[in-house]
């Protein structure tokens, strides 16, 4: 019973990630057309970093997306590390579901585990704190 | 026996979709992930972030009534610490908005051009 409900609860979490990447082509395809860089979409500074001198958890991740989607995957990293994570885990969990459908099973999909949101919050949080020590103590600014 | 076909019908059916006790259910995680996401925008953007917490703590509380796991509980944290941050973010945005002024003046000075 708790197999079935498994494999059906990780089915659904696939459509949604489905459904995600999408929207994101869709919105990458926009700004392609207008000629808007992802960086131009909010030009306000982090009021975090500009008022109290520290970073706030999703300072970098606009950079990130950008770098990201030019390839430079360590500068996305380096920018913040949970878009690279978000974007490899979904690439893996989708590709696994798409041909576990279309080879009849044969591939094995990825069952959804909990683990995947809690890793994805650890990083968050340890590049939060990496970052705002490398800045208020080492005087080495990552992004 | 039809009656009996039916209850055990009635009774797959019911398991495919409603999660066993202490097994993760598609509003925990939707709450976790909505928290995680209003985290890292909340900051950015304090409605946004105001919003996103609302909507992770009510699919957390209700998911965990559905069934109690360590997802939903993380969801509530989260989608509460969001919320926190994020007032945090638009008093210093008001503050901003302010002395709005003063800070374009040093936002040049520090490099930003608009």
């Amino acid at each position: 019973m708790e197999d079935t409900y498994n494999i059906r609860l990780s089915r659904r979490c696939y459509y949604v990630c489905l459904g995600i990447i999408a929207a994101a082509i869709i919105v990458g395809c926009v700004l392609k057309l207008l000629e808007i860089p992802i960086t131009k979409l909010d030009k306000t500074p982090c009021v975090w970093i500009t008022y109290l001198g520290v970073y706030c958890p999703g300072c970098g991740g606009t950079r990130a997306v950008e770098a990201l989607m030019q390839g430079e995957f360590l500068q996305s990293f380096l920018y913040h590390p949970v878009v690279l994570y978000t974007a490899g885990m979904m690439g893996v969990y989708v590709s696994s579901h798409t041909l576990n459908i279309f080879t009849g099973g044969r591939v094995k999909a990825l069952l959804f585990h909990g683990w995947y949101l809690y890793l994805m919050l650890a990083i968050i949080i340890v590049q939060w704190l990496v970052k705002n020590v490398l800045k208020l103590v080492f005087l080495i600014e990552l992004c | 026996m039809d009656g009996q076909n039916f209850n055990n019908g009635y009774e797959d059916m019911y398991q495919q979709n409603t999660p066993a006790p202490n097994k993760a259910s598609g509003l925990s995680i939707a709450a976790l992930v909505v928290a995680i996401v209003g985290i890292v925008l909340g900051c950015c953007s304090g409605l946004l972030g105001v919003v996103c917490g609302i909507v992770a703590l009510v699919l957390g509380v209700v998911g965990n009534k559905q069934s109690k796991t360590g997802l939903g509980t993380a969801a509530i944290v989260v989608a509460i610490v969001c919320i926190v941050l994020s007032i945090i973010s638009w008093i210093i945005g008001i503050i901003f908005l302010a002395n709005a002024d003063t800070m374009i003046q040093e936002l040049e000075s520090m490099g930003y051009t608009y």
